[in-house]
């Protein structure tokens, strides 16, 4: 791989590399001392792809990235330019301006499509959105087979107030790594409202940096992981509150089982002047397994006095009384496993606007569920 | 409110109280450090060679490292080459009685004195004035129960098994880069010992100073409470007034056998420097304790109000099953003071447990941070982690921030951690105010509350005494 190429994903400075990079040193240096050829952007996909790509309720309308590069050919936007714009430079750099509110969601595709060898593919997508409010879904997934290290850089300017609800959602197999440095600028009174479900992954680093710029903007990002195998999902939140009056809401979940590692990092900043700052930060987790590890981070860094933060973060497992007690209703062990697991999940999604989105996304997460135990 | 302003201006710019330099003729080594300083500072304290060669490979090794750069601090760099490593008071005194009058009545500056204190509150004080024990009291009181409470020197002298196998079994001589310049250099400091099964019938207490210009204090404390045994030790520090920077680089080992309690409180009043940021001490501490045997427990509570800097990071390694760690915290930056404190609890062994209160208050342009890591590893069935950390805002240019690391590798562990950050509300000043109660005393009543989990922890005199400290820094910080 290209090593300055690397250095701008890293962090620049040694201290940062090392404190960002702490609880993923050895994956990333295993990533950076393998051998990646350029993605072929014109990979077929397959069918279960396709299947897996088309949302019920986006109207089979989406921008098609395949390894990095935008897919004339499966890509659908026709009804969308009306109020959409689409640019792009190249076909690794998009940039779509959003003039007013739509009802749809914006359906965003990146599939890593397997190469013959280990591939990489690198892409930049800026969104912004300039008044109204609108949705934005940007899902990744991975073939079978794929050895494939993706990595993205997307920027979203949210226009003064503006509403956005975005939804992450990313499930991909552990041949995959996916690094996403996300940024989001909120504008005055600007609403920036982030939904994550990560599944999966090689090596999967969710950055996504919030600059609440607009004096009464404000962002919730809710998200979780549920890893398994040799997963290892590492998530960086980074809010920044720069303006008086605004409101920042994390809520987290996460889950390890088996063999794999989940990392919380969640930083709230609120700068000098930032006044009538409100930062509420959540994250707990469940550690399943005695090989699997959980590592949590969540920072506050006040240096405004008219100020309400606050964060929480737990690491535990299941109660044993409340299985006992499902089991004492017939309920198998692993199917009451099962539930538990995903009521403890199931909060993140609540509160979602798209009823659809919420039951699509709670569907994938059953899905990462053991299968054979079900749910009762 | 204009006439509030002007007091709170006048009580903010308030000079350090305990400000004053005691003029005693000192026995110092010229400023710099090579293998030659070293082997002088342990010549001078006639230790034998062992002793030598561990403070040399000490030094080799300190050589080879870098001073740590990840704390959120801004510290000019230092010049180790400037820095004297060794002072001590001529004419060292064989008992109380023959200490120079003149350094007792530093004590009585600083309202510790010494015999009173000690007779009236029946307090054991191994005092440290700069680098050297002047005087020890009711070590015969101690040593009839088989407690031997001395200076590590003298321990080095008199108990050197003992000191040889405990001295760097719990901070490593490599361990962090001011652990391994206070291993090479290290100038004296107390050796507690509690043999099994025997409760210390006393509080230990040790007052340190830092008096003698340019010269970095060293202190090495190593506390051994054996099967059975309990201590409760007290450290207090006070320094006087003084331009340049002075570094104190200390290092305290508590070791806890089976089923022994240890309590470590301090109070830390090192001068803060200036409100302009000059001046004040640089306190970087290594201060660890190893419950090594099972049920053991270690407490460490303290109150930080001094030091231009503090890096500091009392923690505890259970590694005996069922053993238990403890950190209380109160920790007040004011002027241009900047702290990065916290702890780190590393669980072990099988249900072990451990309990985190932090407090910070943030005044002026203080930055307070706190840094604690909880670590859970593979063998730690059972564990429990409750950390608490709540940062009090007092002005618009202080700044309060929480680094928590919380690390768990085994699925039977549940670990919590809250946080909260704000400032003295509004409505609590106008209810106080309401009632009749001064703004300044609202102020300190509130503060007091904020802080009470942690004072209530701290042994009597000592509960006292940081009250009245944090009272008196935080004079009409409220405007």
């Amino acid at each position: 791989m290209d090593a300055v190429a690397l250095d701008d994903l890293l962090g620049s400075s040694a201290r940062e590399r090392e404190e960002s990079w702490r609880y993923s040193k050895n994956a990333i240096r295993a990533l950076t001392q393998q051998t990646f050829a350029t993605a072929p952007p014109d990979a077929t996909l397959s069918a279960e792809t396709l299947q897996r790509i088309d949302l019920p309720f986006t109207r089979g309308r989406r921008i098609v990235i395949v390894n990095g590069a935008y897919s004339q050919r499966y890509s659908n936007i026709g009804e969308l330019v009306s109020t959409i714009r689409l640019h792009h430079e190249s076909a690794q750099r998009l940039k779509i301006t959003i003039s007013t509110g739509c009802a749809d969601p914006l359906h965003l595709v990146y599939v890593s499509a397997p190469a013959g060898s280990a591939s990489r593919w690198q892409a930049d997508c800026e969104v912004e959105l300039q008044s109204g409010s609108a949705g934005l879904i940007e899902q990744h997934v991975g073939e079978a087979g794929a050895d494939v290290f993706g990595t993205l850089t997307s920027q979203i300017t949210l226009g003064p107030g503006t509403v956005l609800r975005a939804t992450m959602i990313s499930d991909i197999p552990d041949s995959v790594s996916l690094l996403r440095k996300g940024h989001c600028t909120v504008g005055n009174s600007a609403v920036f409202a982030a939904t994550h479900a990560h599944f999966g992954g090689r090596l999967q680093r969710i950055e996504s940096r919030i600059d609440l710029v607009g004096t009464k903007s404000s962002c919730s990002s809710r998200g979780v992981f549920v890893l398994r195998g040799r997963e290892h999902v590492d998530v960086h939140l980074d809010v920044r509150h720069n303006a008086r009056d605004t409101r920042s809401n994390v809520f987290w979940r996460g889950v390890a089982d088996q063999r794999s590692r989940g990392i919380f990092h969640g930083a709230i900043t609120v700068a000098a002047g930032a006044d009538g700052a409100d930062a509420q930060l959540s994250n707990k987790n469940l550690l399943l397994s005695a090989n699997a590890e959980i590592d949590t981070q969540p920072v506050l860094e006040i240096y405004a006095d008219e100020v309400k933060a606050s964060h929480g973060a737990t690491v535990g497992q299941l109660d044993e009384r409340v299985l006992f007690y499902l089991r004492s209703r017939g309920i198998p062990a692993a199917a009451a496993r099962n539930l538990l697991i995903a009521a403890f999940c199931r909060e993140v999604f609540d509160g979602m606007a798209i009823d659809v989105m919420r039951e699509y996304l709670d569907a994938a997460l059953v899905a990462r569920l053991p299968a054979d135990a079900g749910m009762p | 409110m204009a006439t509030e302003r002007s007091q709170i201006e006048t009580a903010l710019s308030r000079r350090y109280d305990a400000g004053f330099v005691t003029d005693i003729e000192s026995d110092s080594l010229p400023p710099g450090l090579s293998e030659d300083v070293v082997r002088a500072i342990s010549a001078r304290k006639n230790e034998p060679d062992w002793m030598t060669q561990w403070r040399l490979s000490a030094y080799r090794h300190w050589l080879t490292m870098l001073p740590p750069h990840w704390a959120k601090l801004d510290i000019d760099p230092i010049d180790f080459q400037a820095i004297s490593y060794f002072s001590q008071p001529k004419n060292r005194p064989k008992s109380l009685d023959e200490v120079d009058p003149k350094l007792l009545e530093t004590y009585d500056k600083l309202g510790v004195p010494l015999h009173e204190r000690a007779r009236l509150a029946g307090v054991a004080v191994d005092a440290v004035f700069d680098s050297v024990s002047v005087g020890t009291t009711f070590r015969k009181e101690l040593a009839d129960v088989g407690i031997l409470f001395c200076s590590m020197s003298e321990a080095v002298r008199e108990y050197p098994d003992l000191v040889r196998k405990y001295l760097g079994s719990v901070v490593p001589t490599g361990d962090n880069y001011f652990a391994a310049l206070n291993s090479a250099v290290f100038s004296d400091g107390s050796f507690v010992f509690v043999p099994k099964g025997v409760r210390c019938p006393m509080e230990l207490s040790t007052y340190f100073r830092i008096n003698a210009r340019d010269t970095g204090q060293f202190e090495r404390t190593l506390l051994i409470a054996e099967e059975g045994a309990s201590v409760s030790y007290l450290e207090g520090c006070t320094a006087p007034m003084r331009d340049e920077n002075q570094l104190h680089a200390a290092v305290v080992e508590l070791v806890a056998l089976d089923d022994a309690s240890i309590k470590y409180s301090t109070v830390q009043n090192w001068y803060p420097g200036d409100e302009n940021g000059v001046g004040g001490i640089y306190n970087f501490v290594t201060k660890r304790g190893d419950c090594r045997g099972a049920r053991s427990k270690i407490s460490w509570t303290q109150v930080e109000t001094g030091s231009a800097i503090t890096w500091k990071y009392p923690s505890c390694i259970l590694r005996g099953d069922d053993s238990t760690g403890e950190f209380n915290s109160v920790a007040l930056t004011h002027h241009r003071q900047q702290a990065d404190t916290g702890t780190k609890m590393i669980h072990l062994g099988k249900n072990t447990k451990s309990k985190i209160i932090s407090k910070g208050i943030s005044a002026g342009r203080g930055q307070n941070t706190y840094r604690g890591l909880v670590k859970i590893e593979k063998g730690a069935d059972g564990a429990r982690n409750y950390t608490q950390c709540d940062s009090l805002l007092i002005g618009k240019k202080c700044g309060a921030h929480t680094f928590p690391y919380i690390e768990v590798k085994h699925p039977g562990a549940i670990v919590e951690h809250e946080a909260t950050t704000s400032k003295i509300s509004d409505d609590q000043l106008f209810y106080c105010r309401s009632r009749g109660i001064a703004e300044e005393d609202a102020v300190s009543m509130i503060v007091d509350g904020f802080c009470k989990q942690v004072f209530k922890e701290l042994p009597m005199e000592f509960a006292v005494e940081a009250k009245k400290l944090l009272e008196v820094s935080l004079e009409g910080a409220v405007g």
